[in-house]
């Protein structure tokens, strides 16, 4: 896991209280997430973006403490780094993506099934089945190529 | 970096493309595309849930033209959006607009530089974004600053003319800026005092953070619109919140405790700068939440006050080191004013952040996003 760019006054910058005050907003949407799931799988994500607050380097570790660590770690290497991962409650997960020199960009809570960002999307699916069509023309090309070259030994 | 540039300035055939099939041409997933959408989101204050939507947009819309102009500046704003190049996901941005004239980093010169700036005007009549940089004098009929034998104001009448929008980069083109200090030699305005018949976002900011700038771009690309502004001209996604509201270290305000001088007790223990000359009092803009640097700390954090420098005459308001309740320039008032409100400090900010959010979405008219059932094709 990257760790977060420390600040300038580490010592000094104070728990606000913000991270607690989080938790609340946080079970509303998983309450949610559970009551619309009850009806069949739907894809719904809510996100709640922790650079868009006021919050300390301090408050987030302090966050992320109380959500703990769950089940899934993922990595996303486009455009960046990401890290993906369950916390400890099955449905609510960190999305962070750095830029260059380990910054991060966005620092998200995404309470989902699944995080969109590692969904396939319908169109790279489209280019995937053009992609493995040609590469199987290929191979097949190849295989009958060197069929007639044995043929001719 | 050459990359970099060489992204920016697109070639024809590119811009025939949409972005979706210029970026799939290069192998650029759609993941890409969401991973920026998303952190467009971030920085607007938009629901992050509407970087799908953005992301749709986006790979459908072709490359933007981009006319930059620099006059009476320091450069200092071209800096800070170049500075926002080396992180990956920031790069984007330049993948999605066409740079057709910018004298600081473009490679041609003289006439042939014109020349690329004519033919962009042409080409993409009425549609597109010109970005200001630096003041216009106006006194001697501009003859102040000048550039291949034009004065800017010549050359921003002109380019201004066939623009969809113009967005006046820092505070210079804002609002005049430094240039136009007390005694303002050269009679230097903003942008805004000389075009009146198109729509201006003043980005100000001496100079304004990377991720402003961008975002901005990036908004008005994604969703075709102008993100609703405040009475100055200002996205208030990001001047929209004041600087003292949204700073964390104002629970120590509310306490009364304050540092005195920059290497007292107080200081050390990260106590409020308001006896430090800190104007966060009665400055709007992003540096207590999106920071600088990629988000590692703002000024207020490295322990100087506020300078205000995205307000309107900000060099001329005293010193940056009287507090804000001595009476200096009639601001003493204001800032009690201001300091006054908003004592509920920063546990509110993710209700601020959501009514916020809310009105930006009503000023651009976002679709929000349907849920889709899983496995279903979502056309
Ligand atoms: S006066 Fe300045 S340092 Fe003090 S709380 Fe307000 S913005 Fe922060």
């Amino acid at each position: 896991m990257t760790k977060a760019p420390s600040s300038c006054h580490e010592n000094d910058v104070p728990l606000t209280g913000l991270s607690i005050a989080l938790l609340p907003e946080i079970i509303a949407h998983l309450q949610d997430l559970a009551e619309k799931l009850k009806k069949g799988p739907v894809f719904a994500q809510e996100i709640i973006s922790l650079r868009g607050l006021p919050m300390t380097r301090e408050d987030i570790e302090d966050l992320d403490k109380h959500l703990g660590h769950g089940e899934v770690n993922a990595k996303v290497e486009v455009a960046g780094n990401s890290d993906v991962w369950e916390t400890s409650y099955s449905g609510v997960w960190r999305v962070r993506h750095f830029g260059t020199d380990d910054r991060i960009l966005v620092d998200d809570i995404v309470i989902a099934v699944i995080p969109e960002i590692l969904m396939a999307h319908k169109d790279d699916i489209s280019a995937s089945v053009l992609r493995m069509n040609d590469t199987i023309l290929n191979l097949q090309q190849d295989g009958i190529a060197s069929n007639q070259t044995k043929s001719l030994d | 970096m050459a990359k970099l540039f060489k992204n920016m300035f697109a070639t024809s055939e590119s811009t025939a493309l949409t972005l979706g099939e210029e970026l799939a041409q290069k192998g650029v997933s759609r993941r890409q595309i969401l991973k920026f959408s998303s952190y467009v989101a971030a920085l607007m204050a938009l629901p992050a849930s509407y970087s799908t939507a953005i992301a749709e947009s986006l790979s459908k819309a072709r490359r933007q033209s981009v006319i930059w102009l620099s006059f009476q500046e320091c450069t200092g704003c071209t800096e800070s959006i170049t500075r926002s190049f080396s992180p990956s996901l920031e790069d984007l941005i330049f993948d999605f607009i066409s740079l057709d004239y910018s004298e600081a980093l473009m490679n041609v010169s003289g006439s042939a530089a014109e020349a690329a700036r004519k033919q962009a005007m042409e080409e993409n009549k009425g549609k597109y974004i010109v970005v200001v940089e630096g003041s216009i004098p106006l006194d001697k009929d501009g003859i102040y600053s000048v550039s291949g034998g034009h004065t800017n104001l010549d050359v921003l009448k002109e380019v201004a003319k066939d623009a969809m929008a113009i967005i006046s980069m820092g505070t210079c083109a804002s609002f005049g800026g430094i240039p136009a200090a007390h005694p303002n030699p050269t009679g230097a305005v903003g942008v805004h005092e000389i075009i009146k018949d198109k729509p201006i976002i003043n980005v100000p900011g001496c100079p304004p953070i990377p991720e402003v700038m961008t975002g901005t771009i990036a908004f008005l690309l994604s969703l075709g619109k102008i993100p609703e502004l405040d009475h100055l001209g200002r996205p208030k996604a990001f001047y929209g919140d004041n600087i003292h509201d949204r700073c964390y270290r104002r629970p120590f305000y509310e306490r009364g405790e304050f540092a005195n001088s920059f290497d007292d007790e107080g200081a050390r223990k990260g106590y409020c700068l308001f006896n430090l000359g800190c104007k966060g009092p009665v400055t709007y803009n992003a540096c207590a939440t999106i920071k600088w640097n990629g988000g590692v700390s703002f000024p207020i954090q490295s322990g100087h006050g506020c300078l205000g420098c995205s307000e309107p005459g900000f060099w001329d308001k005293g010193s940056f080191y009287s507090p804000l309740s001595t009476p200096t320039s009639g601001l003493g008032k204001a800032a009690m004013g201001a300091a006054a409100v908003g004592t509920a400090g920063a546990v509110v900010a993710s209700l601020v952040q959501r009514k916020r959010r809310e009105n930006i979405l009503k000023a651009a008219a976002v679709p929000k996003p349907t849920e889709t059932k899983l496995g279903a094709d979502d056309e």
